[in-house]
């Protein structure tokens, strides 16, 4: 099973400036996957064992607002595929 | 026949090694400085059929290349494999931080892909991808590898930008491996 948490974004600079403050939490950026839509294509993909400090982080530094990005809590199972993917409150 | 390639820098040992081998020439074995000359002519001599093995000769080293048939022009292209190319460590030219961050996406999506590439070549500025700057970058590319791609990286550029040391990940390689291996594929991509 891949768990993962996952932020979209509205715009490619949001998206550029959240990957950098988000560095000391390993995050990995990677398109956005099909089964989500959003306006830019650079997701950022959040591992469940550093998601307290990612949002720490994001409290603290990210000048965004909540139209600004989604939230997402992803589960994918590898041999079948089947992904469970649902929406999360926003980092507040 | 034996060859010195004594202080002679990459890729001058290849160079003489080939010619020797390409004309047929037997008992073979070339005298070379160190571990990326050797690791160079190991590839050179499976390439060709005439696999190498070496041993230490004072403080430099004799690589020996089997007897036997050398096989000229052997790699055909297999229908249907690619090879992606990256000459720089951005995807386009207008904006790096844009830039960067497309590489890193593309080479992740690559490792995600059921059809990988058969070798993911690196060359001039590209190869500040595979240092570690990008952890991800490194971890990608082992999936790669570990799925059955080969990761080549131009040694010359390394040793241009000063960070030899720093490589994460792929194989130190040099012109004659990275063109032999855009020639042996069906199609190269550059990104």
């Amino acid at each position: 099973m891949d768990e993962y948490y996952l932020l979209t974004f509205e715009s490619t600079h949001a998206a550029i400036s959240t990957e950098k403050i988000l560095k000391p939490a390993e995050v990995r950026i990677m398109p956005v996957p099909r089964f989500i839509s959003a306006s830019c294509g650079i997701s950022i993909r959040i591992s469940p064992d550093r998601r307290v400090q990612a949002e720490q982080i994001f409290r603290e530094q990210s000048k965004l607002t909540v139209d600004d990005y989604t939230y997402y809590h992803v589960k994918r199972d590898k041999e079948s595929g089947e992904t469970d993917c649902r929406q999360i409150e926003h980092i507040v | 026949m034996r060859l010195d390639a004594g202080g002679k820098q990459c890729p001058i040992p290849v160079i003489m090694a080939k010619k020797e081998l390409e004309a047929g020439e037997q008992d073979v074995e070339i005298i070379v400085d160190g571990q990326t000359q050797i690791d160079n002519l190991v590839r050179l001599g499976d390439t060709l059929g005439r696999p190498a093995s070496y041993e230490a000769l004072g403080d430099k080293f004799l690589v020996k290349f089997a007897n036997g048939e050398t096989k000229v022009g052997a790699s055909g292209a297999e229908s249907d494999t690619y090879a992606v190319f990256f000459n720089s460590n951005a995807i386009g030219t207008n904006n790096s931080e844009l830039g960067g961050n497309l590489a890193k996406m593309a080479i992740f999506t690559l490792s995600e892909s059921d059809k990988i590439p058969s070798y993911v070549l690196f060359m001039n500025e590209g190869v500040k991808l595979v240092t570690g700057v990008e952890p991800q970058i490194v971890e990608n590319l082992e999936t790669l590898i570990e799925k059955g791609s080969k990761v080549l990286v131009c040694g010359t550029c390394l040793n241009f930008y000063g960070i030899k040391d720093e490589l994460k990940v792929g194989t130190v390689s040099n012109m004659y491996d990275i063109l032999g291996a855009m020639q042996e594929v069906s199609k190269v991509i550059k990104l």
